[in-house]
């Protein structure tokens, strides 16, 4: 390691890491989780910087929150099985209203689905770059976001008609 | 309204968050990290010299130590070896092994997989939600789960399949269980056979005239019915059983002539990644010659651009299976774990281009061959 990759390093991820623990949230839906997953990314990166650092240090950190985050579901999901609950009671602020509506419609996917949707629609990565990302094919991108919306659809109606459009675009 | 609509939601739910700075920890914790995986290397070495020293004094022929012999697992200077390897053939980095001995004592590595698998006293379970790896035990398929949990499914229902040669086989395979983990595949004669996991329900899929043999998965539904051997393209099915077009998974090319080596165990795909085993037959360098057996089994594996060939070492005190060594998963993007087959089956990570070694799993009763889902 050169001495000035420190602090380009810390240069790097204090630029990043919200965006990525934004990610993260999204992914998880708790926010503990979501900060476990961008310190155990950033570590990886760290240990990594000298071969990283003019590569694609972001896109190698957002592809270790994603995949950790599926195997830590899976590791999860041997000791809890999830239920995220009924439909939500909504009728409060507009916003918070939404927020809920939007944890509750993700946390009915699988953890494939809610990182495609996430990828695609927060992170706006293409098709393949999703792919790349989950290590899965393009075409398994496609019909797991066809199914992803279809099923946040029908988990939340007061998003159908944000998400029907979406589908069509799709 | 539009696709922007729900990236505005998406972004409205995080907008508000905030955090501390953790970019000083993760530097310090990512130079541990570094500093740790190198005395990994050092110490493991250590234990495994020490280990093996002991054993040859008690079982060596004359009961002395070779005085020519390196400490097996130490690092050996070798001239010209790029990245420190252990040695070179045709310009690929070549990285020994551990031999059979050694790969008992490595240490511990955190795995879906559970440390010990064992194939006679389970435990069982009647149902698990999906597996992380599927032994082929007599005329049932033993399938791990993630607790460790393990299901034993009968199949004898199904038959033999008849090669071009007019020999057949019982239809179980080294890529029979999907990379999720959720699904069984085995080929019939103009059909293939689908276990759900979770469900424990069977399916049968008519594939016509495709060839069956060599059934793969191209991805976590998608069945992938190559013509030609393993390798090449074929037709594609749903496991729904609807027809999926066209599809192609890379063959194996480890980028230098193998030979009389054929490739064997499933090809691994990850992103960039790739690794194959090869059978014995090409001349690559060996720890100690006369000592291991030469021109042995190898993987090739290829990470971000790099290809490294790690010759598999075997000492002649006890046994390797034919084809001892395939490929099983990714514990990470660049760690390999395979199959180390011999009297005492252990699961081995390598982390490629490295000298570090773990041991993923062990395995107890016989088998006659395995098959893993993805692993991270």
């Amino acid at each position: 390691m050169r001495p000035e990759d420190e602090a380009s390093f810390t240069r790097w991820a204090s630029d990043r890491q919200l965006a990525l623990l934004r990610t993260a949230l999204l992914l998880s839906g708790d926010h503990h989780c979501a900060e476990d997953l961008v310190q155990d990314a950033l570590t990886k990166v760290a240990a990594r910087w000298a071969r990283l650092r003019d590569e694609a240090p972001e896109a190698y950190a957002r592809q270790v929150i994603v995949r950790t985050n599926i195997s830590w579901w899976r590791k999860r999901r041997r000791e809890v099985v999830a239920d995220p609950g009924d439909r939500p009671v909504t009728g409060g602020e507009p916003s918070a209203d939404r927020r809920i509506l939007i944890d509750h419609a993700l946390g009915r996917l699988t953890p494939r689905q809610r990182s495609v949707v996430v990828l695609r629609y927060y992170d706006d990565l293409s098709e393949r770059e999703a792919a790349a990302v989950l290590g899965i094919s393009v075409g398994t991108v496609k019909s797991t976001t066809h199914d992803a919306l279809r099923r946040m659809r029908e988990s939340s109606p007061e998003l159908a008609e944000v998400i029907g459009v979406v589908e069509e675009r799709t | 309204m539009t696709d922007q609509m729900l990236r505005d939601l998406l972004e409205e739910r995080v907008a508000g968050v905030t955090m501390d700075d953790l970019s000083a920890v993760a530097w310090s914790d990512g130079r541990r990290s570094r500093r740790r995986d190198g005395l990994a290397v050092v110490g493991c070495a250590g234990l495994v010299a020490a280990v093996v020293t002991t054993g040859i004094a008690v079982l060596g022929g004359d009961g002395r130590p070779s005085p020519t012999a390196p400490a097996p697992g130490v690092p050996t200077a070798t001239s010209g070896a790029p990245d420190g390897s252990d040695a070179v053939y045709e310009g690929v980095p070549v990285w020994w092994s551990l031999d059979q001995q050694e790969e008992q004592e490595l240490a511990a590595v955190d795995s879906p997989l559970p440390a010990v698998v064992d194939l006679e006293a389970g435990p069982l379970a009647k149902a698990i939600p999906y597996a992380v790896a599927a032994f082929s035990v007599g005329d049932r398929v033993r399938l791990v789960g993630p607790n460790g949990y393990q299901l034993s499914v009968g199949i004898s229902r199904l038959e033999d399949v008849v090669k071009p040669n007019g020999y057949s086989f019982r239809p179980v395979h080294t890529s029979m269980l999907s990379p999720s983990g959720d699904y069984v595949v085995f080929p019939q004669n103009g059909s293939v056979a689908v276990y759900t996991v979770a469900g424990g329900q069977w399916r049968s899929i008519d594939t016509g005239t495709a060839r069956t043999l060599d059934v793969t998965w191209y991805d976590d539904d998608t069945l992938l019915l190559p013509r030609e051997g393993s390798g090449g393209a074929g037709p594609m099915w749903d496991v729904d059983g609807t027809p999926a077009g066209e599809g192609q998974r890379p063959r194996a090319n480890p980028g230098f002539d193998v030979m009389t080596a054929q490739a064997y165990g499933q090809t691994l795909i990850r992103g960039t990644s790739s690794a194959q085993s090869w059978g014995m037959g090409v001349p690559v360098p060996v720890r100690e010659p006369g000592r291991d057996v030469s021109s042995p089994d190898f993987l090739v594996a290829t990470v971000g651009g790099t290809t490294s060939l790690l010759a598999i070492m075997w000492n002649r005190r006890d046994g390797r299976f034919k084809d001892c060594c395939p490929v099983a998963g990714w514990l990470a993007d660049d760690v390999l774990v395979y199959e180390s087959r011999q009297t005492e089956p252990v699961l081995v990570a390598w982390t490629v281009g490295t000298r570090e070694f773990r041991q993923v799993s062990r395995i107890k009763g016989e088998y006659s061959l395995a098959s893993f889902a993805r692993l991270s």
